[in-house]
């Protein structure tokens, strides 16, 4: 019996560094390109034991910006990862969906027909923003008309499954503003949308120009509001438009929820390849190390932090990830996955969430309210045990 | 060495003001007589406790016996007694001072004379000891070594001409002081043959000995197998060991005789029945009368201790218990606050004292404490004729059984150079001063005499005081009595819940102030929730100030990366931990931190 695996590959390159991003990725240096597509494919090749065990349901080439790369060298890491899982043993390699993420601006036909050949079903393109100023602020290499372009392309090239990111509240933005930027998006009708709340990371450019200590208590309430409004906005407008919210910060249109995010959030098995990449199998998460040198010098065996998690952070991480979902917890799953009512571990906690209208409970499920997510870390934290 | 007859023992102690060298001297003075390498001396050998060397203050009284071949090639026992350097500890230096024949009074050449210098000399004074000067840090560019001398004849009336001058930080002319020590010092007197007769003037805990009594010989001897009778308690036992003080050791010894220091173990367990102060005497053969001067000592400040983690209650009250077994001035009972939960109103002899307690507790007991605002005893005389005591503003009665209110005042002197006595006035008056006089040391230095409220200075009036006289000022005090006063009640509300823990008693004046003060306080202290925090205070049902602290609009993690659960999982944890550290008032999460910053009002000032 097979275990339902999904794979993540980070590709920690960029053009250019955003200037709100604090990801692990950096414009790459010389012969650095080559040398991590070495690397990972040999990590991936000597990660060949979990085969035995396990099947690849999904795979999500993220970064970074994978599309970085020439489409051959994201044709060999896949095929690479299909010989290394389908060698072991007969049966067909076919997961249920293959993302990449992609920036307008590196895309072209001839890439997204190669995507398409190798296999490649779905397709991240971040958009961020429609409103040029924005794109400025925000860093971003390309206008707006580069991502309709390379919306165009890829439609013309097939793809039926795209997602589009864009990023919510942006110091001064209003909902007016806003809208422009999803409208534009709608013009497209993309199968997914991920719509972020801007968070000020520390060591980004941002953090230097908006950190709390620049801002006085009125201005970051005010950008609050007006992040909440907007907030409430984009799932009145997507709503209209047939996009379920399944998730805090993604959209879908019926059926294109996307798998792998799924598989995070109701912790699935998931390999993470590349650097700082981060991993869960039965019940262990581990991470590998950030350090792009000691990722080169040792790709399989670079693991930097290994935990394996106890019968208590199992069900705090069922419960608050399950609650990122509009689905929310489920209690029969709970009752499976741990022998106990999750009355009998978070009674106590949901009932004050219930009672003061951040949680409720219906058939079976407990869920965030609308006022709920909003302040959804306060919740969740009570249920870290 | 038990041979040496009593007209061959010194026993004296060293009084100064703060920082002007007593224990450096006795520092020197030990390692002048080889009683420790220079190896083994630790820098201030006497203040042994952790706490005691990095305030650098001495907190117990502290006694070290020492072999001193004069230069008339004889042997002299000196018996040296640090005394507790705070006037918190007052009745401790009193009764060390009560042990000795002489003091060597340390001056600090720069300085001059200051308030404790005084106050110590009368002290000593009033217990007929022989004082004998020395002017320590002479080799300081500032030294003004006759001035002071001068000083030191003019103010106190002490001749001083040969005072010996001294750096006590380098070893300059230690012998001197030594030599003087033999030849000023009068030697003890009294009777061996006589009934037992000794002061206790300290006792401590000891996990493998038991109670160890520090006692001075007046009559009599002692040894083991003695019946003791602690004449005040009317604690007795039956002595164990009785020795002499090593540098930081006990030696045992067969017998101590009249005009001896040395200590007593015997079967006690607990230090309650070996007061500082009191007299031991031979149960069999007492003496006819105790020694004077026996007082116990009452705490004049008050507060709650809380233990941080409410299920460490039984651990703050094991520390408790173990500490006061070396501290008897120490007094708690078992309180309940609706905010905090179980813990102790505790009493202590000052803020200096209350401080240190804590830290103890902290350090040596690693607990995490909460404290209320410390208060002090108050005489509350109710309508219908009786009086009560309240230290705990909680159990004020309703202001309708209140006829009248009184609080403690104390004499205060203070020191300080002419140019900062505007400022200090004014301070002395924002503080509900009584001007009493004014004294000039000489021309530029006048001695102050106020008499203040005591909770006026147990906040932070000696910060205030070192802030506006940049240093130049020192304070000394004494307790006068009580005084009548209008005092309210001051209470804090959050979210129209009266917050027990955070109420406190405060002259009617300055009540506006110190409400408005402690709710903008509150506001930055009390996190957002996810709804809106009214903070109030109150006297009876009048609100006199107001803060808001806003709801939680937006508190959301819109990403997670890549599957790295793990980040966001360790937000989750911290925000959860640091819920822990919170407590819960009706609906609201109040951070520990927020009952211990409305001790530090003030500060902003």
């Amino acid at each position: 019996m097979y275990k339902d695996l999904s794979i993540y590959i980070h590709i920690p390159f960029c053009v250019k560094k955003c200037n709100y991003c604090d990801f692990i990725s950096a414009v790459p240096k010389e012969k650095q390109l080559k040398s991590y597509a070495d690397a990972l494919c040999k990590e991936i090749k000597l990660s060949a034991g979990y085969a035995d065990n396990f099947n690849i349901k999904t795979v999500f080439i993220g970064g970074g910006t994978p599309s970085i790369y020439d489409s051959s060298v994201i044709l060999c890491i896949l095929d690479v990862l299909k010989n290394t899982f389908e060698n072991r043993r007969r049966g067909s390699y076919i997961p249920d969906e293959v993302t990449i993420e992609c920036n307008p601006g590196t895309l072209n036909s001839t890439k997204l027909s190669d995507y398409r050949k190798a296999g490649i079903n779905r397709l991240s393109i971040g958009l961020q923003s429609a409103n040029e100023d924005e794109l400025k602020l925000l860093g971003r290499i390309h206008t707006a008309d580069d991502w309709e372009q390379s919306m165009k392309i890829a439609r013309k090239c097939g793809f039926n499954n795209i997602n589009t990111d864009i990023i919510s509240g942006l110091p001064g933005q209003s909902v007016e503003l806003f809208a422009v930027t999803l409208d534009k998006v709608l013009e497209y009708s993309p199968e997914h949308i991920s719509v972020y709340s801007l968070i000020i990371e520390k060591g980004t450019p941002f953090y230097d120009l908006y950190n709390h200590e620049k801002l006085s208590d009125e201005e970051l309430d005010k950008w609050d509001e007006a992040d909440r409004d907007i907030y409430e906005y984009t799932y009145k407008r997507l709503s209209e438009y047939g996009y379920n919210r399944y998730e805090i910060s993604n959209y879908a249109k019926k059926g294109c929820e996307s798998r792998h995010n799924m598989v995070y959030w109701n912790r699935g098995n998931y390999l993470g390849f590349g650097i700082a990449s981060a991993s869960l199998i039965n019940n262990i998460r581990f991470a590998n190390t950030d350090s792009f040198s000691e990722y080169i010098a040792a790709p399989y065996g670079s693991v930097k932090t290994k935990e394996t998690l106890t019968v208590n952070d199992c069900m705090s991480e069922f419960a608050f990830l399950a609650l990122r979902t509009s689905y929310g917890i489920s209690r029969r799953k709970f009752y499976d996955e741990f022998g106990k009512d999750i009355y009998d571990i978070y009674g106590g906690i949901i009932k004050k969430w219930t009672d003061c209208g951040m949680l409720e409970e219906k058939d079976g499920r407990i869920f965030c309210t609308e006022r709920g997510i909003n302040v959804s870390n306060v919740v969740m934290a009570d249920f870290i045990i | 060495m038990s041979d040496i007859s009593q007209s061959h023992i010194r026993n004296f102690c060293i009084i100064a003001h703060i920082d002007h060298g007593k224990s450096t001297l006795a520092d020197r003075i030990i390692e002048k007589t080889g009683l420790l390498t220079e190896r083994e001396m630790q820098e201030q050998v006497l203040d042994n406790m952790e706490l005691e060397r990095e305030r650098g203050i001495t907190i117990k009284a502290q006694t070290v016996r020492i072999v001193y071949t004069a230069k008339n090639g004889e042997e002299y026992i000196f018996n040296l007694i640090d005394t507790p350097g705070h006037v918190d500890f007052n009745y401790e230096v009193s009764r060390s001072l009560a042990a000795c024949e002489g003091a060597v009074l340390v001056v600090d050449a720069a300085q001059g004379i200051e308030a404790q210098t005084l106050a110590n000399c009368y002290l000593a004074i009033d217990h007929d000891l022989e004082i004998m000067p020395v002017i320590n840090k002479i080799d300081l560019p500032s030294a003004e070594p006759q001035r002071v001398i001068n000083e030191i004849e003019d103010v106190i009336g002490l001749e001083a001409q040969d005072a010996p001058l001294i750096s006590a930080k380098n070893g300059i002319n230690i012998e001197e002081v030594l030599e003087q020590i033999v030849t000023k010092i009068p030697a003890p007197e009294g009777d061996s043959k006589k009934p037992l007769k000794a002061l206790i003037f300290d006792s401590i805990y000891d996990s493998y000995k038991g109670v160890i009594v520090f006692c001075r010989l007046f009559d009599g001897t002692v040894k083991k197998g003695t019946q003791i009778l602690m004449m005040a308690t009317g604690a007795k036992a039956e002595v164990v060991e009785v020795g002499t003080f090593g540098a930081g050791q006990f030696i045992p010894c067969d017998e101590l005789s009249a005009g001896m220091v040395g200590y007593i173990t015997a079967s006690l367990k607990d230090v309650s029945g070996t007061r500082v102060g009191d007299t031991v005497t031979d149960a069999q053969r007492p003496c006819a009368e105790s020694l004077p001067g026996y007082k116990k000592v009452l705490p004049m400040v008050y507060c709650g201790l809380y233990p941080a983690d409410g299920a460490k209650y039984p651990d703050l009250r094991d520390a408790l218990e173990k500490l006061q077994l070396n501290d008897a001035s120490l007094q708690y009972e078992p309180e309940t606050s609706v905010a905090l939960g179980f813990g102790f109103r505790c009493g202590f002899l000052g803020l200096l004292h209350l401080e240190i307690i804590q830290e103890r507790l902290e350090r040596e007991y690693n607990l995490d404490l909460v404290t209320t605002a410390p208060g002090v005893v108050y005489k509350v005389y109710k309508t219908d004729g009786t009086v009560i005591e309240v230290t705990n503003p909680s159990n004020l009665p309703e202001p309708s059984e209140i006829d009248y209110m009184e609080e403690p005042v104390v004499d205060a002197e203070i020191m300080v150079t002419t140019e900062y006595i505007g400022a200090i006035m004014k301070l002395c008056q924002e503080r509900r001063g009584v001007y009493i006089g004014m004294e000039y040391m000489e021309e530029t230095r006048a001695l102050l005499k106020y008499v203040l409220p005591l909770n006026e200075i147990i906040y932070d009036f000696f910060d205030s005081l070192k802030s506006r006289s940049r240093g130049y000022a020192s304070f000394d005090y004494d307790i006068k009595g009580y005084q009548r006063a209008e005092l309210v009640k001051l209470d804090i509300l959050i979210n129209k819940e009266e917050v027990d823990a955070l109420s406190f008693i405060v002259h009617a004046d300055s009540a506006y102030e110190r409400g408005r003060k402690m709710c903008e306080k509150l506001k930055k202290e009390i996190p957002r929730h996810l709804f809106e925090i009214p903070i109030q205070a109150a006297i009876g049902s009048k609100v006199i100030a107001r803060e808001t602290v806003k709801a939680v609009r937006k508190d959301v993690l819109a990403k997670c990366y890549g599957g790295d659960i793990t980040r966001k999982k360790k937000l989750l944890e911290k925000q959860k931990e640091g819920k822990k550290r919170m407590r819960q008032i009706g609906n609201v999460e109040i951070p520990q931190k927020a009952f211990m910053s409305v001790l530090k009002l003030d500060d902003e000032d």
